[in-house]
Formats: C-alpha cells, structure tokens, sequence
C-alpha cells in the first residue's frame, strides 16, 4: 500500500538508480574531461622557457622522424638525470618548418641513404648560421645513413666538409671526460664527426648507434656500436656543448 | 596564613548564610523530600559557600626570608664590550678582569659558602662557564651594562645575594636603566661594581680603509682616499701617513695635530707610467712616545694598471641557458671582448668556460673584490636567491658601486623572482622586485623600445640610424617577468607595447648608474630567439650586446668627476666635494648650469643646489646630511641627464671607542643606586672587604619584611567550586526538584 504523494515502488526504484547513473556519469564526464586535458597537454607543442632543454626532432626527405621513437624524451631524461636544466618533450618538425628557427637544439637519426631538397638545405644552412645546432645519429651502425649524412651537409656551406673530431676536441671532456670509445664489435675506436662553419662546430654525427645505445639499451643493435654507458655520457655531453658553444 | 580580607562587618554574613542554609533544609524536610536527598546538597551547597568565602577573604601564606639561608648565590657579570679589550692594564682590560675573577674573587665568595653564577656581556647577556670566559672574544659592539644588570638581579626565584659587576663603566646603551634599577630595588640586591681600565683612556688613532680604482689607464692620475678614525680623548699629537707602493716608498703626508675624536679622509694622488699590478699599503707612523695607541696601523689597495685592449664579462647561471650560448655566440665576433662562463649544472657541479688560467675564477663564484677584478660586466642568469648568498650580493653592489663595474640580470618570471625582494641584489638592480608570484604569459608581443633607447648609441645596431626598424624583426616573445616599477634614476629602453607610454607601462629593459659602475634588468627569457629567428640578422644582436657590455663596463666615461675633500667625515656638518667637468677631446668646454643633487640609499632627494661648471673651472660644493649612512651624489644638466655620480659613506664614530677611559662614575652611580659599592679593580686587593661589606649589608636590612604568597586562588580550588555548583544542578534536575 503506497502513502498518499508517495510514488510507488518501482518509480522510487527507478528515481535511484536514475540518481546513481547520473552520479556515475557525471563522475565518467570529469574523468574524461582531465584525461583529455592532461593528454592534450602532453601534446601540446613545448613552451619555450627560460632555461630548458628540450630538441626539435627532423622529419626530413623521406624519413618521418619515427626511428627510435623515444629518442628525444630520453636525451631530455639524461640531460635531466645530471643537471638543473628542466627539460621539455621534444618536437617533431620538418627542415622546412618555420618553427625550425625557434628550436636551438635539431635531432636527426635514420636507417637509410636520403637526399635533401635545395628548400631543405637553405633552411638548415640559415638555421646553422644563426645559431642553431644539429645532432644526428646512424640507427643501428646502418651504414646508409651517415654515408649520405656526410654527403649532405658537406652541401650546406662551401668549403666545409664533416671531419672527424679528435679525442681532444672540447666535445669529449665538456661534461664527463671521455677518454676514447671503443666499438662493441669491430676492434676499433669511435670518434664523433662534425661539420664546422666559421670556426663553430654546429653539426656532430655518430655513425655508430649513438641513438640506440643511449635510448634503447641498444637492444635494436644487441653487440654492435656504442655500448650503452658510453652512449648515454657522449649523448649528454653533446647536449652541453650544443648549449655552451 | 592570614586573611587580608577578613573584616569584623563579614562576621554577620559569615553566621547568616549557615543559617539560611539550615532554614532552606528543615524547609525541605517539611516538604517531603527524602532526607538522603536534602543532605547531600546541603553538603554541597555549604561546601561552595565555604570556598567562595575562603577566596574572598584574599588569604595568602606568609614566611619570613633570611639571607644567610636563602640568598647564596652571587651574580658575576663580565664586560666583554670591544672597549675591554683596549691594553692599559698590564694587558687588556678583559684580561684583567678575568684574571681577578679566577684568581680572588670565585675563591673568595665559594670559601665564603656562596655560589658563583657567571656571565658574560655586551649588547646581550648569557650565562658562561671558566672556560667560556677565558676563550671569548671581545667585540660586543655595545655596553648594555643596564640590561645586563636586570636580568641578573631578576633571575632566579631567590634574588642572588649580589650582582658583581666586572666592567670599564662605559654603558654605551642606556635604554634599560630604569629596569636595572627597578630590580635592584625590588629585589633589594646590592651592586658591587669592579672599574677596568685607566682614568684617562688610550688615545688611538687607526686607518680604517684605502679606497682606491681597480682598474686605471697608464699616465692618468687617481686617487687613493684613506679614511682614519682617531678616538679618545686629549690631544692627538702629530704623525705621518706614508704609502707603500709594492713594499717601496712612494708618498707621505703629514697629519696635524688635533684634539678631538673624529672620523676624516685624507688622499694621495697616483700616477704610474707602466701597466701592471700595483699593491698600495697605506701605513700610520705615530710618535714614539706611546701616547696614542693604534688597533689598525695600516691598510692595503690594489690597483690594476693597464691598457687591456680587451673587456672580460662574466656570465654566471644557476642551470644552464640558451641564453649563454648565444651571447658567446654575440661576443665572438668582437675581439675587444671575452665571456667567461660559471654555470651551476647540477647541484654539486659547475661548468666553467672559457676560463684560461688558474688565477680566473679559482674557487667557482668570486668572492672578493680583487677575485672580480678583471672583470668588468657580470651577467646574471636563471639565478635564485638561494644560488647566492648575501655575501655575494653585496660583493656585486661594491663591485658596481666601488668599482664601477657593470651588472645585468637577464631572465624571465623564474629569474626575477620576489625572494630577492629587499635583497642587496635588488638595492643594485633598476627594478624592484614583484610581490607575489606574477609570471608574465601573454599574447605574442615585440618589445616596445622608449624614445631614449632609440637614441642610445646601444641600440645602434643596424648602421642606419633606425633601431625601431630592427627591433621590428624581433621574433614574437610569449613570456616576460613583472617587476613592480623601475627605481627613480633608472631609465627605461623597452617596454611591453600595450602598455608602453603610460603610467603603469610595464618595464622589460631598464638600466641605472649605481655608484661608479651601472646596472641593468632585462626581464625577457629567451631573447636569443632573436639570433635563432629566420628573418633575423645575426650581426644585429651581436652588435646589441657588445654595445650593451661596452656601455655597461663604463666605456663611456662620466663628463663630471665628483671627488670629496680631505675633511672630517661627519653628519650635521658641512662637507665638500669637487666637481670637475671633463674637456671634449682637446676642446675645453664652456660654463654652464647643472644641478648637483644629494641622495639617500632609497633615492629619496636629500639636497640640491645649481652650480655653474666649465672644464677650466672646477668647482667645490657644500652638503650635509643628517644621519650616517651611505649617500649618492649626482650632477645633472639642465635637461635633467645624469652628468656624473659618486657614493659617499658617512659613519658614527665606534662608540665603545669614543671614550676609552674608565668610567668610574657611572658605576658609583649603580652602586649607590642599590647600596652597593664600587672600586677600581687595582683597590679590591683583599675580596674579604667585598664578602664584610655584604655581612654588613644584610645586617643593615633588619628588620626584614616577610614574605608573602597568595594561597586559595588555585585553578583546583575554582575547579572544585564549580564542580559543587555544577553537582547540586544535576542532582536537582535527577531528583526533580523544582
């Protein structure tokens, strides 16, 4: 028997568990909503403040700057792990990017033989002389790449082709004091190569797996190139010398 | 116990309200209420009567005090005031004192059957054990004999049966004389006070400091002013100032005669014809009759001569910045220029660079003037407050102020941060820090340059006359830091464009003279994205931060030198200054009217007189100000443009200095204050006549009052009442009663 203004039973019943769907909903929503904001956050480009490091990773010719994916959160981490510098996520760009100018730090890394358009090479060639700094690594000691990276940027300036840089070039000691590197499977040392305009070092390659030694354990060249210790110390310390020089 | 309170009128009231009780009772009794029932708040109410009448009677528990059974402690107070340690004593004052103390008086009073509680004073008083007394230093910059004398007669719940006081009488603070006394009184302790030290005092007379350049050019002369301090009273006969230069005599002066104490400057002039590292010792040769003592005799400058065809900045970062790389990258291209860099890259790490011998830099962030020397800007970026300590601070404002040396500070909302509001960094910067944490992000902006940036000769960078049409490609900046206003003085070159013109126009760039040197505030980060910008020229913001270190290392020399007089330095009295106005080239410049203006630390406009100034006729000017401390003065034209600006130090004489002789006076004074009494240390050979003169002391104090201590007025005993009043509720309300 229902009370006079009561509703009956079953709409009672009803009313709750239309206040519980709500409630769960409503929950659902804010969830959601903080989700999509934290997500949308970790998207959004990387500001650019005072005193943080953070690299521009390259899409350039044909590469779509996808090898060794978490190459440019693990060179910020290190950088992180033995400095002060906060550190941003790195940003995926093109050569031809006008944000290319806003970003003192350029990563680049690939498998395989690529060729630059002339668009390309004047971007790099101004983003060079301006001040900018570029860092790029052979994947897994492929030889494709920093045959056709030598060739490249022995285009940007005249007269300026990619050296080897001695063990006493600054690079070495500018934060761990790198005496040499040895190959992990040929009998014989690693040396950075750069390339130099006006005096400046403003490019350094390291043919051998730099990239997956320092951000994937080299588990991608198990034996092969840089061992991981190595990696992670010459990483960082070409990070300080693109922020110091 | 006896009651104050207790009148013979209280004696109705005393046997009535027993009795209302009993009527109430045999009332209730008669009313049918069970006789358990009635008992018990009878009991209860009789209870809280009898308690609030105890409390009303005011009763308090009354003993009578001996000295000889209660007062066994002694109060044994040392000076050990900077004027202690003045050596007309066989040995220091101090040393003396301690030797009586150790030697006489402790034994005495503890064969005696007394306890010694020890203490030491200055500003302050603590207690002290032996050897606490016999290692102190002596250098309390004032005698707070008063509050020392308080605090040992106040201690304690028994007042010690004397406080001995061991001093030279100079009470050199005398805010607490009438709490020294009130103790005294109240506690009925006597002071028995020891005088340290000759009736006529040391007269002394020290050199204080050698101001000197750190850096001139070779064949032009400068100055070195050395302040001396002469205190003491009588006369202060003649002596000799003399200046070693690398060990070799150089000059000598004479110091007349005089008869006061004072604090003054006198100078030598300087010229050396060759570059190199001169040390100047400045040496006081006084007579040798012993009749003026001297604590500091000499004091040492050096000075760098040199035609360096090179500036040295110092760019020192809390963490690194993009910021650094790119001003390297400006300076490379000027040869006349080179940047060191001091970065902190993790927390027990730095980076140096560019550092090229040991004696640069050799323990990280400089820290003294010489350290700095060949220096001539330091840069300031992403720094904290707590990357450097105040000590650094200030070496930055003497490095500006004294040295004429220039400071930047560069960076965003993280670098002008308000913990280094009222910091001696902020006394040196344009700008005063924010309150609160305000974090400028705002729609994409250029800096908006002011009509005196677009005049500079820094923001000539293009070559053709328009720095608006280069500040035009500066990329779009999307953070700036707020600071609360620029300082009086300062002048402003950027601004943030919205804002730009009016009264609450937000300052980005800004830069002031700062004693001899300049300091400036760029409150952009990331203005390096100019360099890095595609449509930007390189060259432009090298040539910006060349001409921005030149201007800020004092390339430019002030047209008006101001220099001060050799005179006594004193407040409230005239002193003088000469202003000479530099020639043009080899052309030298006519009269005209300038203002010559005096300045408090805050730049607060103490004074301001005209003066007529040509180059042929410099001209001597007269201020004063009121009270010590530190003071700018300036020369500007009649278009208002600052023309030239020194700082000035005026200082009190150290006042436990001032007069060094014994004060015998005031502590008889003390003395006869409490029935005390006071000797000269040398008359108290025997301590016995202390030890009689207290028997007599307390024989004179018969008959002695009792001692009195309020009794009843406890937290238990209210507590008690209100738990009566608060049973007799309940039970009532239980019971049903109405």
């Amino acid at each position: 028997m229902n009370f006079q203004g009561e509703p009956p039973m079953n709409m009672k019943h009803g009313m709750l568990v239309g206040a519980r769907l709500c409630t769960i909903s409503l929950l659902i929503a804010t969830a959601g909503w903080l989700g999509t904001v934290a997500w949308g956050q970790l998207q959004a480009p990387p500001e650019v403040n005072e005193a943080s490091f953070f690299m521009g990773r390259l899409r350039y010719s044909k590469n779509d700057g996808n090898d060794c994916v978490g190459v440019g959160r693990n060179m910020a981490q290190l950088v992180s792990q033995v400095s002060t510098v906060p550190i941003r996520d790195e940003r995926r760009l093109a050569l031809t990017d006008p944000e290319l100018f806003s970003i003192p730090f350029l990563f680049m890394n690939g498998h395989h033989d690529f060729v630059l358009s002339t668009e390309e090479l004047d971007n790099l060639r101004q983003y060079l002389d301006h001040g900018g700094f570029l860092f790029a690594s052979g994947c897994c000691t492929n030889p494709g790449f920093p045959v056709a990276w030598r060739r490249e940027l022995g285009r940007v300036f005249a007269g300026e082709q990619v050296q080897i840089l001695p063990y006493d070039h600054p690079i070495y000691r500018v934060f761990y004091s790198v005496s040499s590197i040895r190959n992990l499977h040929e009998n014989r040392e690693i040396f950075l190569e750069g390339l130099f305009h006006e005096g400046r070092l403003v490019a350094v390659i390291c043919e051998d797996g730099l990239c997956c030694a320092f951000s994937m354990d080299n588990r991608c060249n198990v034996g092969h190139g840089v061992s991981p210790e190595d990696g992670k110390r010459l990483a960082l310390n070409i990070a300080v010398y693109a922020m110091t020089h | 116990v006896k009651y104050l309170a207790l009148e013979l009128w209280w004696m109705p009231l005393v046997a009535g309200i027993p009795v209302a009780l009993l009527l109430w009772a045999f009332a209730r009794r008669h009313a049918g209420r069970p006789r358990p029932q009635w008992l018990v708040l009878l009991g209860l109410r009789g209870g809280a009567f009898l308690m609030l009448l105890m409390l009303l009677s005011r009763p308090v528990w009354v003993s009578p005090e001996s000295f000889d059974e209660e007062r066994r402690r002694i109060a044994l107070l040392i000076d050990r005031s900077e004027s202690m340690s003045l050596d007309d004593m066989d040995g220091s004052r101090y040393r003396a004192a301690v030797r009586l103390a150790r030697d006489r008086l402790v034994p005495a009073f503890e064969s005696a059957g007394l306890e010694v509680d020890a203490y030491l004073f200055a500003e302050s008083i603590r207690p002290a054990t032996g050897s606490e007394i016999a290692e102190s230093a002596v250098d309390g910059k004032r005698t707070n004999l008063a509050g020392a004398v308080a605090q040992a007669a106040s201690s304690g719940g028994t007042p010690p049966r004397a406080v001995v006081v061991l001093t030279d009488g100079n009470a050199t603070d005398p805010e607490e004389n009438q709490r020294a006394i009130t103790a005294l009184l109240q506690r009925r302790v006597p002071l028995i006070g020891l005088g340290f030290g000759s009736d006529t005092g040391p007269r002394m007379l020290s050199v204080e400091e050698v101001l000197a350049p750190t850096r001139v050019p070779p064949r032009q002369e400068f100055r070195l002013s050395v302040r001396l301090q002469a205190t003491g009273s009588g006369e202060f006969p003649a002596s000799e100032l003399v200046l070693l230069r690398n060990g070799q005599l150089h000059d000598r002066k004479v110091l007349t005669a005089s008869t006061e104490p004072r604090i003054w400057q006198e100078t030598f002039r300087v010229v050396e014809e060759l570059p190199g590292r001169y040390q100047y010792r400045v040496q006081l040769l006084l007579p040798p009759d012993r009749s003026v003592r001297s604590p500091r005799a000499e004091s040492t400058a050096t000075v760098d001569v040199t035609d360096e065809d090179h500036w040295r900045v110092l760019f020192v970062q809390g963490g690194l910045t993009w910021d650094f790389k790119f001003i390297q990258l400006a300076v490379r291209s000027d040869p006349a220029l080179r940047m060191s860099g001091l970065s902190r890259t993790a927390s027990d790490s730095r980076f140096f660079q560019n550092v090229e011998h040991d004696e640069l830099l050799p323990g990280g962030f400089p820290s003294t003037l010489e350290e700095l020397a060949p220096f001539r800007v330091v840069v300031l970026a992403n720094l904290r407050p707590s990357d450097l300590r105040p000590a650094q601070q200030e070496l930055l404002v003497r490095f500006c102020g004294e040295t004429g040396g220039g400071v930047v500070m560069i960076g965003g909302g993280e670098t002008f941060n308000v913990a280094w509001r009222d910091s001696p960094l902020e006394r040196l910067l344009p700008v005063r820090f924010a309150l609160g944490r305000r974090r400028g992000t705002v729609p994409p902006f250029q800096p908006q340059l002011t009509p005196e940036a677009v005049q500079h000769p820094v923001f000539q960078v293009s070559g053709d006359g328009d720095p608006l049409s280069v500040w035009r490609n500066v990329p779009r900046l999307t953070e700036f830091a707020e600071v609360e206003g620029t300082k009086s003085g300062a002048e402003v070159w950027a601004e943030l464009p919205w804002t730009s013109g009016g009264r609450d126009a937000i300052p980005l760039i800004a830069v002031q003279r700062f004693g001899l040197g300049r300091s400036a505030a760029i409150c952009i980060p990331n203005l390096w994205r100019w360099r890095l910008d595609k449509d930007s020229q390189p060259r432009h913001y090298d040539r910006f931060w060349q001409q921005l270190f030149r201007f800020m290392g004092g390339g430019e020399q002030d047209p008006v030198t101001i220099h001060l007089a050799d005179q006594n330095l004193v407040t409230g009295q005239d002193l003088v200054a000469t202003l000479d106005l530099r020639r043009l080239g080899e052309q030298p410049v006519p009269p005209a009217r300038f203002r010559f203006q005096v300045e408090s630390l805050d730049q607060q406009s103490l004074s301001e007189q005209a003066v007529e100034l040509g180059s042929e006729q410099p001209r001597e000017v007269r201020f004063r100000v009121a009270e010590p401390g530190t003071y700018t003065l300036r020369v500007v034209n009649s278009a208002g443009t600052l023309q030239g600006t020194r700082t000035v130090e005026l200082k009190d004489l150290e006042i436990e200095f001032a007069l060094p002789e014994r004060n015998l006076g005031a502590l008889r004074q003390w003395a006869g204050i409490s029935s005390g009494i006071a000797l000269a240390a040398e008359a108290c050979r025997d301590p016995t006549q202390l030890l009689e003169l207290l028997q007599q002391w307390d024989t004179n104090q018969v008959p002695q009052q009792p001692r009195r201590q309020p009794a009843g007025i406890h937290w238990s005993t209210l507590l008690l009442l209100l738990g009566c009043l608060a049973a007799d509720w309940g039970l009532r309300k239980r019971w049903n009663w109405t």
